[in-house]
């Protein structure tokens, strides 16, 4: 099967989605499919056309073209989108995340018809207003896929009540985690690190993360708080650090590559996770992976990986001294942070493995060709290799 | 209340548009809203460009699309509503069209589907989700036993 992927960012962009999709779209290679994607040329000294462990990259300057309203690179890039879809002749598309770049999926469809499947990865509430007007781009590619797979429940329920046409087209497919990862360390409680990983936005909360900090580290002397990760909001974090006194217990790492993912997971005693928008969170998945309790907010998909009590501690949305308590009884109760870690670990085998997650989209493309009246058995088995 | 005979013209100082193609792709340059038309509508928006009267759009439409009269005039007028409405196009004080080559009637008249203004009000909204990440330049990000090409 020929698949054209949509995604806002790809590898080498690190976060949760991107490198998800590469581990996905390597596992469905192996399983014939050919694949291309389309993404953001957000860094110009990237290659518009490349690859990746054999899937095409084609990137396309699309968030300045929007940006900056350059309607001579907007035509520019639906032409060159239009030139792909036929010569790629994909026998689906895989809108893989909701941006702006579905614009030109959605206004290039004629090119070359296909079914479509939209994957949203975020609760949206904060950004679109729940009464979605029909000329919004996000309503409208919804609208036109034949289906929407959401990756948790707390997704697909707003997305159904902002979409309600959708509802029985829809469904969830969980993240995948690859177990391939080494084995989880015990937990250090001698020298206990505190752990917040992601990209560095407002979303993630982690400013939270260092005002419940502060209120603990005089408490604490050796406690210390780890923020991996880049983004707008670094400089407004580090400025809060010092406000707080903080410089010399917090430490900024900036992005880490997937790769050292999991030794960083093994240096921390919990991870904290106050974010104000998830969709299914990939660091609690990590953290679970790597046998880590978690110390999180009740916001999107975020109690359907942590369980409160279980595999770790729920607070509400920007409780700043909740977070600090259950923060501080992960760290007088090893044995139960201990548990907690464990239980997550055991809980993602079975809940969120990769083969099943690979599975699941396997089976989801199969199932969208023959709704839409085309069947497996018309497509190429052995496609050609790209050149 | 425009007549048939007004001449109408894309506001060019706050609307950025270009027609591929026949599909017209059209930037309010003051809020960012993106607009595209194919088919009728971007013909209707290429009449309009070179200043053709409502009349001389309806009959060029006639023309080039199986179409009757009624119903491409309720149409043309519907859709210009629509673009005054999104201030896209405003009246025109000329007395004749732009002068150029008339667009090319193709050999038999085109199957006629109503013209459609797409609108996407949102993408403001869909830029803050997902903004370009900083940094990344010296970040290697490799599976162990691959060679990544194309960085």
């Amino acid at each position: 099967m020929r698949l054209l992927v949509w995604q806002e960012q790809f590898w080498p962009q690190i976060g949760g989605i991107e490198v998800l999709a590469t581990k996905l779209f390597s596992s469905l290679r192996q399983r014939g499919y050919e694949i291309s994607v389309v993404t953001r040329q957000d860094r110009l000294d990237l290659p518009k056309q490349g690859q990746y462990q054999g899937v095409a990259i084609y990137r396309y300057p699309i968030w300045a073209a929007i940006t900056r309203r350059d309607i001579d690179q907007i035509v520019e890039i639906r032409r060159h989108i239009k030139e792909l879809k036929r010569a790629f002749q994909p026998d689906l598309i895989h809108n893989n995340g909701l941006g702006p770049s579905a614009l030109f999926q959605l206004d290039t469809v004629d090119a070359h018809v296909v079914p479509s499947l939209v994957t949203l990865h975020t609760t949206l509430k904060s950004v679109i207003p729940m009464r979605v007007r029909q000329d919004a781009l996000f309503k409208r590619t919804l609208l036109a896929a034949n289906w929407v797979t959401c990756v948790s429940t707390a997704v697909l329920d707003e997305a159904r009540q902002l979409v309600p046409e959708i509802r029985l087209r829809s469904s969830v497919t969980y993240n995948g985690l690859d177990f391939s990862a080494p084995p989880p360390a015990p937990l250090p409680f001698n020298v206990p690190r505190i752990l917040c990983l992601g990209r560095l936005i407002r979303d993630k909360g982690f400013d939270l993360a260092l005002r419940a900090f502060a209120s603990l580290a005089d408490h604490m002397p050796g406690l210390r708080l780890v923020i991996a990760g880049d983004g707008p909001a670094r400089s407004s974090l580090e400025d809060l650090a010092v406000e707080l006194g903080l410089q010399d217990s917090v430490e900024f790492l900036g992005w880490v590559s997937p790769d050292n993912v999991p030794a960083l997971m093994n240096s921390a005693t919990l991870v904290v996770m106050p974010s104000r928008r998830e969709g299914l969170p990939g660091v609690a998945l990590e953290a679970a992976l790597m046998a880590r309790p978690v110390v999180a907010t009740t916001v999107g998909g975020v109690p359907e990986v942590v369980l409160h009590h279980k595999t770790g501690l729920l607070v509400a949305q920007d409780d700043q001294e909740a977070l600090a308590e259950a923060i501080l009884f992960l760290l007088t109760h090893p044995a139960t942070a201990t548990a907690f870690g464990q239980a997550a670990r055991r809980r993602a085998q079975e809940v969120f493995s990769f083969e099943r997650y690979v599975d699941a989209y396997d089976a989801l493309y199969q199932r969208i060709l023959v709704r839409s009246g085309r069947s497996p058995k018309n497509l190429r088995v052995n496609p050609p290799a790209l050149t | 209340m425009l007549t048939l005979s007004q001449r109408l013209q894309p506001r060019e100082q706050e609307v950025a548009a270009k027609v591929m193609d026949g599909e017209a792709i059209i930037i309010n340059l003051a809020n960012g809203v993106y607009y595209s038309m194919d088919k009728a509508g971007g013909f209707i928006w290429e009449m309009i460009q070179r200043k053709h009267s409502l009349e001389e759009t309806v009959t060029a439409l006639m023309a080039r699309y199986d179409v009757s009269r009624e119903q491409a005039q309720k149409d043309v007028e519907q859709l210009v509503d629509e673009l005054l409405r999104e201030n896209l196009i405003s009246a025109s004080d000329d007395q004749s069209p732009v002068a150029g080559d008339p667009l090319p009637d193709p050999p038999e008249r085109l199957p006629y589907e109503l013209p459609t203004l797409n609108i996407y009000q949102d993408m403001g909204d869909l830029l803050a989700l997902d903004p370009p990440t900083p940094g990344l330049e010296d970040i290697s990000w490799t599976d162990p036993g691959e060679t990544p090409s194309g960085a």
